[in-house]
């Protein structure tokens, strides 16, 4: 099941981009199909109904079905391509691809099939009927029995193609047994490249398989017959359009090859872990080689020369590995684009049936990410997603007595700064009442009713657990993933969640991650006998405290950095180890936790690092505050820690 | 990672089993590994595991789930070690049984003892609610010894 939904996955993918670059495709000037664009969607989309049916998900198989139907139609040029019809086959693409994937979670609900269904019948409708070819193929001088054996489409393609006024030509071709396919194959790429091949027919000739290929092109016999004549094929002018009647590419037509472009193989994400582990392991090997190497050789009373080949060699290897594992790093790598989509798509849905308006504007599709930050960030884009359109987005009438569009403006962005992306989800609603944030937080006993938050911090309320109001639940009843859920997800992938917004004007929220997890930049620390990495996006600073400069009692310690007073705790709490020893300067790291400032102090620094951060296995989710481990020299090991998780987990007060 | 490649693997690193006394098995026997966590012993299938290693030094998680008491690497992979004893000192565990899976776990052993092949009526089906992730115990040497589930295992922590 594994491999056919991943290769489903693909296969949506490249669905999805060609449908958004079929819809681009469609303008004023150029209102026909793009013929080879079209065929590869309707070959995807037949290929991902073949897969579905060995998933076993054959009511969705049975929907892809009724999809391909409406391609076909497309393709046979009886469902005309405008905006609309374009906009609706994204949408029908996207839906598509939410279906696939709610079918195999085991989430789809029999609306969502419904509103698939009838979203194609909507589709669907806008077709007309075929016009009838007959007398088109009857121009070209083929035989009964010939004309018998076209297909509909082939019929289709010689129509559009009479249109656009482009000549055709019948090729005979004689192969013999032993490499046929070959000779075959040679062929068929030739006459691909020359114009569009519409129909391969049987024929009969000298030679052990003979065929008739018809090709329609713009070129004339003596140029094909240069091309094929080496091959042992002839090429003959069957018809001519009239002079002043080629339309050149009015059509949209382009002479591609319809064959598949894709020149990529699947792999699988623990091959790719399986290979750095590998690698890693040669690396470490190879070190331990080069000391004991470089031991011996002093005891013979190598000369220095020789010490520095040797050492030149690890060096060399040393920047061969991590340029290994920067590739392997990007082979995980995905772009936001399918997320972004199915968020946009459900995002539509919601309103229309919410009764409002909104049109969703995405920009960073193409921001790459390692797979499984993608896959673990789509919840959390989507939940952020739903609240803008429930609680955000006012309903028409509102917006315009307001002075607003009646239609609400979402945006999806990405983009990168530095090792970490930005995925900001704003929108023009009502914005976020602090006041009533406020008075919902002090109803939970979560502030006191005398107590003053600045905006910002009165903002990060809406990030505690259970905190919703009941129009929020209803919202997003049944989804199981609250804000307070979405920010803990940040932390496990060692990011974080911010919120800006105004009343009256709209609101902004940030969901910051890295963009790998496998080979990051990490600090690593001492504390009692063991060591541990910190991921160094995690770390604002570094500083010694004096334990002079520390104040407080018991838990609630903090220390003065940069003129304000910030929370202060051991690591060796966080993690549940015995006391640090103290000296005169405590190495201490001021990290961030929720957009508040803390400082954690450990025994001792030991440096930056590239680390491969490798994972715990399946249960690692059961796993809280720490987010992998890495090999250090000497086989330790040092667990990456996530440190706002561990701050949160032991309930200090920030 | 293919099942070619997983069963390639089990077959290097179960040159660790090396040493042991084993049992021939027959066509309807099943192997397994016995071995000891203080005064207690278990078995576990032999087809379950990657192999028997010298424990390196394990991390202590933060929160660790139940029965697990840290992480050490082996091999390049990071295995969440499972301590099945009533909470002795784990300073004399010296072997960790590595076993397959995508849970990534090792046992922690005092010693592993042998390799012995059991017949199908020496094998008793447990109840439910039994105190190990067991299926079922192995009887005929000396006190039943719990055969360790590694599905059960990894559903239970």
């Amino acid at each position: 099941m594994g491999d056919y939904l991943s290769e489903s996955e693909q296969l949506l993918e490249g669905l999805l981009a060609d449908l958004e670059a079929l819809g681009a495709s469609v303008s004023d000037d150029n209102p026909g199909p793009r013929v080879h664009l079209i065929n590869r969607i309707f070959r995807a989309a037949h290929s991902l109904k073949g897969l579905l049916g060995m998933m076993g998900l054959d009511e969705v198989r049975a929907l892809a079905h009724k999809f391909e139907d409406v391609l076909d139609a497309l393709r046979l040029g009886n469902l005309a391509l405008d905006r609309e019809v374009a906009s609706l086959l994204e949408e029908a693409g996207a839906g598509l691809a939410a279906l696939v994937g709610g079918a195999a979670r085991g989430s789809a609900s029999g609306q969502d099939f419904d509103q698939f269904r009838e979203l194609l019948a909507s589709i669907a409708s806008r077709a007309r009927q075929p016009k009838p070819v007959a007398r088109a193929i009857e121009r070209l001088g083929l035989s009964d029995r010939e004309r018998a054996l076209l297909s509909k489409y082939e019929r289709s393609r010689i129509r559009a193609n009479l249109s656009a006024g482009r000549s055709f030509y019948s090729i005979a071709a004689g192969f013999d047994r032993e490499n046929l396919e070959e000779q075959y194959r040679a062929l068929t790429s030739k006459l691909e490249e020359l114009g569009e091949l519409i129909a391969v027919l049987p024929a009969s000739g000298s030679a052990p398989v003979n065929f008739k290929f018809i090709l329609a092109a713009q070129l004339d016999a003596a140029q094909i017959n240069k091309s094929i004549e080496p091959m042992g094929a002839l090429a003959e002018q069957i018809f001519a359009p009239k002079p002043g009647k080629q339309k050149g590419d009015q059509t949209g037509l382009e002479q591609q090859s319809l064959r598949p472009l894709s020149k990529s193989v699947q792999v699988e994400l623990a091959q790719v872990d399986e290979i750095s582990g590998l690698a890693h392991e040669l690396y470490i090997e190879t070190k331990r080689l080069s000391a004991l190497a470089d031991q011996m050789m002093l005891r013979a009373g190598c000369g220095a020369k020789e010490r520095f080949e040797l050492l030149q060699s690890a060096r060399r290897i040393e920047r061969d590995y991590l340029a290994l594992e920067e590739r392997l790093v990007e082979l995980r790598m995905v772009s936001l684009g399918q997320t972004f989509w199915r968020a946009a798509r459900l995002a539509e849905r919601l309103a229309r049936e919410l009764g409002k308006s909104i049109s969703v504007e995405m920009s960073g599709r193409s921001t790459q990410l390692d797979k499984m930050i993608v896959d673990r960030i789509a919840e959390p884009i989507y939940h952020v997603l739903r609240n803008a359109v429930d609680h955000g987005i006012e309903p028409p009438d509102e917006r315009r007595a307001m002075g607003k569009p009646g239609r609400g403006r979402i945006s999806l962005e990405a983009s990168l700064e530095g090792t970490r992306a930005i995925i900001a989800i704003s929108d023009d609603g009502r914005g976020i009442d602090p006041d009533q944030v406020r008075r919902r937080a002090i109803q939970m006993g979560a502030i006191a009713s005398n107590q003053r938050l600045s905006q910002k911090d009165t903002l990060r309320l809406i990030f505690l657990p259970g905190f919703s109001t009941a129009s929020e639940v209803s919202a997003v009843s049944g989804r199981g993933f609250g804000l307070d859920a979405v920010e803990r997800t940040m932390h496990e992938l060692g990011g974080e969640i911010r919120v800006s917004s105004q009343k009256g004007r709209g609101s902004r929220f940030e969901l910051i991650v890295p963009t790998t997890l496998l080979m990051i930049s990490a600090f690593i620390v001492r504390v009692v006998r063991w060591r541990y990495a910190i991921n160094v996006g995690q770390i604002e600073e570094l500083i010694y405290v004096h334990p002079g400069e520390i104040s407080g009692r018991n838990e609630r310690l903090s220390i003065n950095w940069r003129g304000m007073r910030i929370p202060f705790v051991e690591l060796s709490q966080l993690i549940g180890l015995e006391p640090m020893i103290r000296h005169d300067k405590i190495p201490t790291i001021v990290t961030r936790v929720a957009e508040r400032k803390v400082a954690v102090a450990v025994e001792r620094f030991e440096g930056q690092r590239e680390i491969i951060v490798k994972s715990l296995g399946k249960l690692a989710r059961k796993i809280k505050g720490v987010v992998g481990a890495t090999d250090l020299e000497g086989g330790d090991v040092a667990l990456v820690l996530d440190i706002p998780s561990l701050v949160l987990l032991k309930g200090m007060r920030l | 990672m293919t099942e070619k490649k997983r069963s390639k693997r089990s077959r290097d690193l179960r040159g660790g089993l090396i040493g042991l006394r084993a049992e021939e098995a027959s066509a309807d026997s099943a192997s397994l590994l016995l071995f000891s966590v203080g005064a207690s012993q278990f078995a576990v299938r032999v087809e379950d595991t990657e192999g028997v290693v010298e424990c390196p030094p394990i991390s202590p998680l933060p929160y660790p789930p139940q029965r697990i008491i840290g992480v050490a690497g082996v091999k390049g992979r990071m295995t969440l070690v499972v301590d099945l004893s009533s909470g002795s000192s784990q300073q004399q565990r010296r072997r960790l049984i590595l076993v397959k899976g995508d849970a990534q776990l090792g046992l922690l052993a005092d010693r592993a003892d042998r390799v012995i092949a059991a017949k199908p009526e020496q094998l008793i089906a447990l109840d439910q609610e039994g105190r190990w992730p067991a299926r079922f115990q192995l009887e005929g040497y000396g006190e039943p010894v719990p055969v360790i589930d590694v599905e059960l295992l990894a559903e239970s922590i």
